[in-house]
C-alpha cells in the first residue's frame, strides 16, 4: 500500500494528551494526511484546534495516541533521533536570543547531522551552506551578528539552518507570527521558491487566512468535528468549509474576496459610484463603521466620487442633504455623526 | 582570514600571561624568594637556600597547579551551565551547586568521629576521597533540581532566585550540622569554607588531575551538542541530539568539576560566571569546541591572579581566595544583569 510519491503519510493518527486521571484528550481524530514531494501545505486552524499539537507529532516530538505515520515509507517508530535529523527539519517561532553567533554560523549548524562528532564542516557542508545561502540572498550577511538582526532576518536565518540540513520536509510552526506585512509575505514567497528551487514538502502552520491562501498548493484545514479537510484553497473555499470552519458571530468569512470581515448588522445602506479603485476604498470604509454598501437604487442615500483636476470630491447624499468632502476621514466622520 | 589571525595572536598573548602568571604565583608569597632562586628551582637546580626548595616544590607548586585546576574546572562548569540553562547568570556558585557540594563535605567534616562509618576518612587521601564524593553528589543533587525548576521558571532572573534561596535553605541546613560538631572539626570547616587552593599536596593532585581531565574531556565531546543547544531544545532535538543522554552527561561533568575542586580547595565565587562572558566577548566565539580550551586558559590566568592578589595585600599573611575571587567576580554579574535587556521568552511549541 506504500506509494513511492509519498514522503509522508499517516494512517489513522490520532493526536493529543494522554491526562493522568482522565481519558486521553482528543484534539484530532482518525487522519489519514500524505504529503508529496514538492508541496506546499498550510495547516490551518483556529488557536486551541490542535496545529501545534499535530506538527510536534508529526516531527517525532510528541508520541501519538493512536495510529501509525510514515516518512519515507518507515514507520516513525523505527527512526533514531539521528536518522530523523535527515529526513526531517524544523522552524519554530522560539525567540532567540544567542550571544555571538553569525548568520553564516547558524546555517552552519543545519549541517551537524551530517558532519562528524566535532561539527568540522566538509568541503560539501560548505558548498551547501553557500549555495542555501546565496538562494535565500542571505550572503551578503553571513557575518553579521544573529542577535542583531530583525525578526523577519532571524526567520530567514533559521529557514536557511533548516534547509541546510537537507531533509525531505522542512516544518514550519506559525513562520510568519510577529512579523509585519511585507515581511510575512516576504517569507511565504520564500517558501514557494524554495520549493521550486529543491524540490522538498514544506508544510507550515499558519492563522493568516489571506496570504495562507494565496500561497499553498494544498491547505489542511482543521474543522470543528476534530478533522482536517485536505484541498486546494480555492476548492475549500467553494465547497464551503472554509466559512464552516471559521464563522463566529462577530466575524464571517467573505467568500467573494477571501477574507474575514467584521459581521456588523447594517442599519443604512449607501450606494457608491465612480472610479473602480475608489469605490472599493469608499466601501471599506463605510463598512468599516457599519454601513451597508449593497448597491440598488432604494439605498438610504448615495456617494458620487469624482476626478476634479486630479483631486477628488466625494459628494454624499443623505437624508436630503447634499454634502462635499476631500477625504474619506471627512465623510466617515460625518456620517459617524 | 584577519579574524584567524587575530585570534590566534590572543591565544598566543593568553599563554605567555598563563606562564608569567605560573611564574610569579610561584615565586610570591608570604616568604620571600629571590627571582633567580626561584627559576633555579623550577630548572631542576638547588638555589642559595634548601628552604626554598621546600616551599616552592612542596607547596607553591602544587597550589599554583591547583588554581589552575580549578580555574578551569569552574570556568566550563560555569559555561556548560550558562549554554545548558541559556541563562547567562548561571554558574556553579551562584546556582547554589557549590553549596550543595559544601553541604557534602560539611557533613563529612562536621560530623568527623561520631558516626561510625566517618571514622574511615578521619585521615589522609581517604578523607580526601570522601570528602571529593560527597562534594560530587551534593553538587549533582542541587544541579538535578535546578534542572527541574528550570522547566517550570522562564525568567533568567527567577532561576537565579532560586538558586539564591536554595543556598540559604543549605546554609541554614549547614549551620545545624555546625551547632553539633567538635570544635575542632568546625573550626576545620570553617577555614576550608574560606577557600584556599593552598590545601592540595602532591599526593593530592594525582587524585585531582585525573578526574579534572576526565570532567574537562567530558565537557569537549559535547561541544558539538552545547553547540546546537544555543538553539533551544527544540532545535537541538530536532537536528539529531538525543537530549536525555546530553542532559545526564552535563550534569556528571559539572557534578565532577564543581563538586570535586569545591571540595579541595572550598567553594569558589564568581569565577564560573565571569570566566565564560570575559571569553566570549574577547573571542566573539560561540563554538564550544574552541571555547572550552580558551575558558581552560582564562579560567586559569584568573585564578592565578587572584591567587596573587591574596598574597600581595598581606605580606605576612594570606587572604581569603574568595574575598579576591568575589572582588573581581561580582562587578562582571551586575554587568551583566545591566546589560541584558531582553528576558528569556518561552517556547512557543511548549
Amino acid at each position: 500500500m506504500i506509494e513511492p510519491t509519498k514522503i509522508l503519510y499517516t494512517k489513522d493518527l490520532t493526536v493529543g494528551y494522554k491526562r493522568k486521571k482522565a481519558d486521553d484528550f482528543i484534539l484530532l481524530d482518525n487522519l489519514n494526511l500524505s504529503i508529496e514531494s514538492g508541496e506546499l501545505i498550510c495547516l490551518l486552524g483556529q488557536n486551541g484546534f490542535g496545529k501545534s499539537t499535530l506538527l510536534r507529532t508529526l516531527t517525532g516530538v510528541q508520541k501519538p495516541l493512536k495510529g501509525d505515520f510514515f516518512i519515507n515509507g518507515k514507520s516513525i517508530n523505527s527512526y533514531e533521533r539521528s536518522q530523523l535529523a535527515k529526513v526531517l527539519s524544523i522552524v519554530l517561532t522560539d525567540n532567540l536570543n544567542i550571544g555571538e553567533v553569525s548568520v553564516h554560523s547558524v546555517v552552519s549548524m543545519g549541517r551537524y547531522p551530517h558532519n562528524n562528532w566535532l561539527g568540522m564542516l566538509s568541503g560539501k557542508d560548505h558548498k551547501v551552506i553557500n549555495n542555501v545561502l546565496e538562494i535565500t540572498g542571505l550572503t551578503p550577511y553571513k557575518e553579521k551578528m544573529f542577535s542583531e538582526l530583525s525578526d523577519g532576518f532571524k526567520q530567514k536565518v533559521m529557514i536557511a539552518r533548516a534547509l541546510a540540513q537537507d531533509t525531505s520536509i522542512i516544518f514550519l510552526d506559525e513562520p510568519t507570527a510577529f512579523l509585519d506585512i511585507p515581511t510575512r509575505i516576504e517569507i511565504l514567497s520564500m517558501l514557494r521558491s524554495l520549493i521550486k528551487e529543491f524540490n522538498k514538502s514544506i508544510i507550515f502552520s499558519s492563522h493568516d487566512l489571506d496570504l495562507a491562501l494565496q500561497t499553498a498548493d494544498i491547505i489542511w484545514l482543521i474543522t470543528k468535528d476534530q478533522k482536517i479537510e485536505v484541498g486546494s484553497p480555492e476548492d475549500l473555499v467553494l465547497n464551503g468549509h472554509f466559512e464552516k470552519a471559521f464563522n463566529k458571530k462577530e466575524i464571517k468569512f467573505h467568500p467573494q474576496r477571501g477574507i474575514f470581515k467584521m459581521n456588523r448588522t447594517a442599519n443604512t445602506k449607501i450606494q457608491v459610484k465612480g472610479n473602480k479603485l475608489d469605490v472599493i476604498w469608499t466601501e471599506r470604509a463605510l463598512e468599516r463603521i457599519g454601513i451597508s454598501v449593497e448597491g440598488n437604487e432604494k439605498s438610504d442615500g448615495s456617494i458620487q466620487i469624482e476626478n476634479k483636476d486630479g483631486k477628488l470630491v466625494w459628494h454624499l447624499n443623505h437624508n436630503s442633504q447634499l454634502v462635499e468632502f476631500h477625504s474619506i476621514s471627512e465623510l466617515i466622520k460625518h456620517l459617524k455623526k | 582570514m584577519s579574524i584567524l589571525k587575530r585570534k590566534k595572536i590572543i591565544a598566543a598573548f593568553l599563554f605567555l600571561l598563563l606562564g608569567l602568571f605560573f611564574f610569579f604565583d610561584i615565586v610570591l608569597g608570604s616568604v620571600k624568594i629571590p627571582f633567580s632562586d626561584a627559576l633555579n628551582i623550577l630548572m631542576g637546580s638547588s638555589s642559595g637556600n634548601p628552604v626554598w626548595n621546600t616551599i616552592i616544590i612542596e607547596f607553591r607548586i602544587p597550589k599554583a597547579i591547583t588554581a589552575i585546576l580549578a580555574g578551569s574546572a569552574l570556568s566550563v562548569s560555569g559555561l556548560l551551565m550558562q549554554t545548558f540553562f541559556r541563562n547567562p547568570l548561571a554558574d556553579p556558585f551562584v546556582l547554589g551547586i557549590s553549596s550543595g557540594a559544601s553541604f557534602g563535605v560539611a557533613l563529612v567534616v562536621l560530623t568527623a568521629g561520631s558516626i561510625g562509618i566517618n571514622l574511615f576518612f578521619l585521615s589522609g587521601l581517604l578523607n580526601k576521597i570522601g570528602i571529593t564524593i560527597a562534594a560530587g553528589i551534593g553538587a549533582a543533587v542541587i544541579l538535578l533540581l535546578i534542572t527541574f525548576v528550570s522547566k517550570k521558571v522562564s525568567s533568567n532572573i527567577t532561576l537565579l532566585i532560586f538558586g539564591l534561596m536554595l543556598g540559604y535553605i543549605i546554609g541554614a541546613l549547614e549551620s545545624i550540622l555546625k551547632y553539633f560538631s567538635s570544635p575542632e572539626n568546625l573550626q576545620g570547616y570553617v577555614i576550608w569554607g574560606m577557600g584556599n587552593f593552598g590545601n592540595v599536596i602532591w599526593n593530592d593532585l594525582f587524585l585531582l588531575i585525573p578526574i579534572i581531565l576526565t570532567g574537562l574531556i567530558i565537557a569537549f565531546i559535547l561541544s558539538k551538542p552545547l553547540n546546537l543547544l544555543l538553539l533551544g531544545e527544540n532545535y537541538a532535538i530536532s537536528m539529531g541530539v538525543n537530549i536525555k543522554v546530553i542532559r545526564l552527561l552535563i550534569v556528571i561533568a559539572v557534578g565532577i568539576l564543581g563538586g570535586v575542586i569545591t571540595a579541595f580547595c572550598g567553594p569558589i565565587a564568581f569565577i564560573g560566571i565571569a570566566v565564560p562572558h570575559i571569553t566570549r566577548k574577547t573571542l566573539g566565539e560561540f563554538d564550544h569546541k574552541i571555547l572550552i580550551p580558551a575558558v581552560c586558559l582564562v579560567g586559569s590566568i584568573l585564578a592565578l591572579f587572584c591567587d596573587i592578589i591574596s598574597q600581595l595585600i598581606w605580606h605576612e599573611q594570606t587572604i581569603p581566595i574568595n574575598v579576591v575571587t568575589s572582588l573581581v567576580g561580582a562587578p562582571v554579574v551586575i554587568w551583566i544583569i545591566i546589560q541584558q535587556r531582553k528576558v528569556k521568552h518561552s517556547f512557543a511549541m511548549e
